[in-house]
């Protein structure tokens, strides 16, 4: 390959062409190597796609993208060994455009039309190509070695969107390697129903989605959380878990699962359906305090590759890999009209990144991770008291009332230290609000 | 050398596929690919092309999406892509398919063609053959090793038949059809996914090739249905100790296959 | 009239020779159609014998050159002997003869093309065939509306019963030349002893774990002890344990035996494709997880070295006590 490119991107995911698209768009030459067979072949997620930057990419995108319903119906539930309390919202103000911004998809299809319109506009997706490295001269980086006869490819920046395991940003010691306390391992499975059930089951009209999540004993008292999002004819079912916990307790992902998808509030969700597909991915969660060096002279570290995952319980990946793919492409507009691909110049993206929601936000939640840590009570021993304490409550006998009540407080102070409930609840303000 | 090669996109066999409600068509809803014996058929082309010199033309004819399994060629080495490509052409049977890609490969000049086996699709295995019949010229199906000897303007091709193999000879211009294991398949070159991203593809419809729909002879069969073949697999799996599980397998020889 | 071409193996008509016969009953029954057998060749008096009471009438067309099969020998032949006579339906077996000749056939004689047949059905007066989609993952049933060249997939008909009447012997001498042949084959190479996948009743197929060219001799033993033949998967072809020749599924051959065994296969999709019509199938895999048991009626769970022996010395002793008996 003798041709020199203005950009050269690694992935396509949301991130590498969220920049390809904004960087074509202005007229540059921009390469995208991708290693599965068509982007979002390979990749995979929770379902949901927060789309405020799309939405500005391409206005009104959902009249044309491939999404499968767009969510009207949060529900976000606490489980014990075996019940449950709910909290279920439904807004039909979110029927309306833009709506909420919240979407279903699947990668497969969606990730491969976004690559599309990037094509549209003028970039080179090259699927079927693995980058192994990046050709450095001195602190510079000038390219990328792809896996395939004549792969030495040149530019005068490469963005990496490599997603969350970043070999190449790794190899140039821009990130070390992933620390599993930081790693929420994902498991996901495609669950096919027909459209009519899940619309009957879910309560929801032509069109409109749901997201159900579910925390306590999701995962038989385990760190971690398990969630249920309606596609047009799909579920999308899956349970997040840090990956230092599986290896603690010697657990399978698919055991996990298993055991998320045999809760007898999760079951009745699902039954009949037919598993089409099974998963599992890592997310970075590491937020704020464990970001990577961002920039260095000729490369942008982007999306999950630059740790951008909002580990509070909205679980936004997307938007933040869009957003940072689109700052990033900004600040290579800009390096190329001084012709000065310096980190100095390239940190105008750490910049604009600063001033935006992505590490404001990161910032805000940078605590949650090891809080989440912190309060392992919130997984297992809190979600058995206050059950008891509920179902204590609501079960007729003859017992006077009063009688009820102090014994089911009894009962839930055996379990919980009121002292740790305090401190801990004053914690876990920090996790929603 | 001058080759063409006819490409037929198919659904992957290995996706999962399901039917309609209305019980005649799929769920449109799965991945295609370039027919698997094509790729050989390529593969085949470019290596004559590179002992010989000559050009490799590609052609699919059909109403939608041929323009990803053409690209694939033209990395690998092809030269020129040619997409016949109308809506009319939706649901068209095998022999008229080869009529129309008859009627583009006579405006063509070419040395010898190359078609897959068969589609996995329906694994017909007639559009090589028909279209060998309606340009009648010599046909060798299901080849698995072919030498071309260009100054005596010849082919010997080996194919495989029942029990064993038979080697035939024919003059040039011919059709062959390819079988697995004529050739090792090559990866695309970065230059060559680039130089296929730039090429553009030869697109006809019908007219412009001259033919009207009222050409295609008629077709004597309907679809009156798909379904899911009947499998009565008892299904039992066991386990444990292997010599009951082989005792109880030895029962099954006897009493419901009744093989011994 | 309904019209058979038949094929020879040897000295003896193939298998699908009968089975095409029986599809050609099937079709020409309801109709009160006459059925026809043609067999091409010289010297077929004797092998004729054995169908006389299996069709009405059996045409020998004549020719030295037609004693091998080519193409274009073939169509130029038969063009010319349909000239004046009706065709219903022409079934042809779905063999590398069958496959090559019938888009040639058909285009020549101007008929629509089925190939691949399973089955055939008459509905309200209407045949309807059957033939499977994307690797035997879907059947397509289609009803049949005029005259077309039909070929059998081989092991998917039953022969037919004998009729009380024997078929008439008619002999036609044909015309061809060398020049007609336009491909000729100069040799024919024979696998010692190697019989065809495709038309065997018990098939023991491997896979990649059967670990090695080696591992094949216990399967051999098995095959030899069911009187079958064995076959591969594509994993133990690309390894290069076994020749493309015995590929069960997509891109190897379609096989529709009694008795199907895999062995250390672990049933992919596409090497479903190839034996998903076998009547009856008998997997055999350490892996308990293994998708090709979804497909097996019987399913082994263990090591293929502890269990095939076992199968054998069983086989063996059920066999030596038959043969025991007077
Ligand atoms: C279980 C789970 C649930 C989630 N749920 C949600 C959710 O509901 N909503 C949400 O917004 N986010 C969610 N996320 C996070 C979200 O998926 C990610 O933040 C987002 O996909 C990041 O985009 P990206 O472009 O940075 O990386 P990715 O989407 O991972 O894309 C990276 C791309 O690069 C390619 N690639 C990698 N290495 C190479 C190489 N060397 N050469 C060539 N190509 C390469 C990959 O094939 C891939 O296509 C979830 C994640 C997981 C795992
Ligand atoms: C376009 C295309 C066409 C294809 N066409 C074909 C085709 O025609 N035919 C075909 O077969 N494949 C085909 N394939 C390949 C197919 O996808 C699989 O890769 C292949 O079938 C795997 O072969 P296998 O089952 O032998 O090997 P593996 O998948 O490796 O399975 C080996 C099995 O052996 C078991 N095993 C190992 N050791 C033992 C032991 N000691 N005892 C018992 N069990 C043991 C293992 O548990 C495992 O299940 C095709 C693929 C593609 C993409
Ligand atoms: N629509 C088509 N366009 C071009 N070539 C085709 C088409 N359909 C079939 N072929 C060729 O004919 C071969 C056999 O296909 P089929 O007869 O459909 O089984 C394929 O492998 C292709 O080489």
């Amino acid at each position: 390959m003798s041709d020199r490119y203005d950009c050269i991107i690694v992935g396509a995911g949301p991130a590498g062409i969220a920049a390809a698209y904004k960087l074509a768009g202005a007229g540059l030459s921009v390469l995208v190597f991708e290693r599965g067979g068509f982007p979002g072949s390979k990749n995979m997620f929770g379902g949901i796609l927060y789309s405020t930057i799309l939405n500005r990419l391409i206005p009104e995108f959902w009249k044309e993208a491939p999404v499968e319903r767009h969510v009207v119906r949060r529900r976000y539930s606490f489980l014990s060994k075996d019940s449950e309390a709910a909290f279920d919202l439904k807004f039909d103000a979110f029927n309306n455009p833009p709506y909420n911004h919240s979407f279903t998809v699947l990668r497969a299809r969606f990730d491969k039309w976004f690559a599309k319109k990037a094509e549209e506009a003028g970039a080179v997706v090259v699927t079927e190509a693995v980058v192994d490295d990046f050709i450095t001269e001195g602190e510079r980086v000038q390219g990328v070695k792809v896996r395939m006869e004549g792969g030495t490819v040149y530019g005068d920046v490469v963005i990496c969107a490599e997603g969350a395991n970043s070999l190449l940003s790794e190899k140039i010691g821009m990130k070390k390697r992933p620390d599993p306390a930081n790693m929420v391992l994902g498991v996901k499975e495609i669950i096919s129903l027909p459209k009519g059930v899940i619309e009957d089951r879910f309560s929801l009209e032509d069109g409109e989605g749901a997201a159900l999540e579910f925390f306590g004993e999701a995962l038989g008292g385990e760190i971690g959380s398990g969630f249920i999002y309606t596609n047009r004819e799909t579920l999308s079912v899956g349970i997040g878990c840090p990956i230092s916990v599986l290896k603690e307790k010697g657990m399978k992902p698919y055991e996990l699962i298993e055991s998320f998808k045999r809760h007898p509030s999760v079951k009745n969700f699902l039954r009949g359906g037919k598993i089409e597909e099974y998963s599992a991915r890592m997310i970075p969660e590491g937020g704020y305090d464990s970001l990577p060096a961002l920039t260095r002279d000729g490369l942008l570290l982007t999306g999950d590759c630059a740790g951008l995952v909002n580990p509070s319980l909205y679980k936004e990946g997307t938007n933040l890999a869009m957003a940072s793919g689109v700052f990033a492409a900004d600040t290579v507009i800009e390096a190329k009209e001084k012709g000065d691909f310096s980190k100095a110049t390239l940190d105008g993206y750490v910049k604009r990144l600063q001033e935006s929601f992505v590490l404001k936000d990161l910032k805000r939640y940078r605590d949650v991770p090891a809080t989440l840590h912190s309060v392992p009570g919130f997984f297992k021993e809190y979600p058995e008291g206050i059950m008891e304490l509920l179902q204590g409550h609501f079960t007729v006998t003859e017992e006077s009332k009063e009688d009820v009540h102090r014994e089911i407080k009894r009962l839930f102070r055996d379990k919980v230290s009121i002292w740790r409930l305090v401190r801990d609840i004053y914690k876990l303000r920090r996790l929603i609000t | 050398m001058n080759i063409i090669v006819c490409l037929k996109r198919v659904p992957d066999t290995g996706a999962r596929l399901e039917i309609e409600k209305d019980g005649m068509e799929l769920k449109p809803d799965f991945p295609w690919i370039l027919n698997p014996y094509d790729e050989f058929a390529i593969e085949e082309a470019i290596r004559i092309k590179e002992r010989f010199g000559g050009n490799v033309t590609l052609i699919t004819v059909g109403p939608e999406g041929g323009e990803e399994i053409l690209k694939r060629g033209v990395a690998t080495g092809a030269d020129v892509e040619v997409y016949v490509k109308d809506p009319l052409l939706q649901g068209l049977d095998e022999i008229n398919i080869a009529k129309v890609l008859s009627a583009v490969i006579s405006t063509i000049p070419f040395d010898m063609i190359l078609c897959g086996k068969q589609g996995t699709d329906s694994d017909s295995g007639v559009v090589g053959g028909a279209l060998a019949g309606l340009l009648d010229i010599p046909l060798v199906s299901a080849v698995k090793r072919l030498n071309i000897l260009p100054e005596e303007r010849q082919a010997h091709a080996l194919r495989e038949v029942e029990g064993g193999a038979e080697v035939v000879e024919c003059p040039l211009p011919a059709l062959f059809t390819t079988h697995k294991g004529l050739n090792e398949l090559r990866y695309p070159t970065l230059s060559g996914i680039m130089r296929a991203k730039k090429q553009e593809i030869r697109c006809l419809d019908l007219k412009s090739i001259g033919i009207a729909a009222n050409h295609f002879s008629n077709r004597n069969f309907r679809r009156v249905g798909l379904s899911y073949p009947l499998l009565n697999r008892r299904g039992i799996i066991l386990k444990g100790d292997i010599k009951r599980q082989v005792q109880e397998a030895v029962t099954f020889l006897k009493d419901e296959v009744r093989i011994l | 009239m309904i019209w058979v071409l038949g094929e020879t193996r040897g000295d003896a008509l193939a298998p699908v020779t009968y089975e095409a016969l029986g599809a050609g009953r099937l079709l020409a029954g309801p109709f009160k159609r006459g059925l026809s057998l043609l067999l091409l060749g010289e010297g077929m008096d004797d092998l004729s014998k054995g169908v006389l009471k299996k069709a009405d009438r059996i045409y020998l067309i004549e020719h030295k050159l037609l004693n091998s099969y080519t193409g274009y020998g073939y169509k130029k032949v038969l063009e010319e002997f349909f000239k004046d006579k009706d065709i219903s339906a022409l079934i042809i077996p779905g063999t590398s003869m069958g496959r090559d000749l019938a888009p040639l056939l058909s285009v020549s004689l101007g008929l629509s093309c089925l190939t691949n047949i399973t089955g055939v059905e008459v509905i309200n007066n209407t045949v309807h065939v059957k033939r499977p989609l994307y690797g035997g993952k879907i059947v397509e049933t289609l009803a049949l509306e005029g005259s077309a060249v039909i070929s059998i997939m081989p092991r998917s008909f039953k022969e037919p019963e004998a009729s009380e009447r024997q078929g008439e012997l008619i002999r036609v001498e044909a015309r061809l030349t060398e020049e007609d042949l336009r491909v000729r084959p100069i040799e024919v190479l024979r696998e010692i002893e190697r019989r065809e996948i495709t038309e065997a009743e018990v098939l023991v197929a491997g896979g990649r774990g059967v670990g090695g060219p080696e591992g094949f001799h216990i399967l051999e033993e098995l095959a030899s002890a069911l009187g079958g033949l064995t076959a591969a998967s594509r994993g133990a072809v690309d390894a290069g344990w076994r020749t493309h020749a015995s590929q069960v599924g997509q891109t190897g051959k379609v096989v529709s035996p009694k008795l199907y065994i895999a062995c250390g296969i672990s049933g992919a999709p596409q090497h479903i494709a190839g034996m998903r019509t076998s009547r009856y199938v008998i997997a055999i895999n350490k892996d308990p997880n293994a998708p090709i048991f979804r497909e097996a009626d019987l399913g082994i769970t263990g090591d293929l070295f502890e269990v095939i022996p076992e199968v054998i010395k069983e086989i063996r002793e059920i066999k030596g006590i038959q043969e025991g008996k007077p």
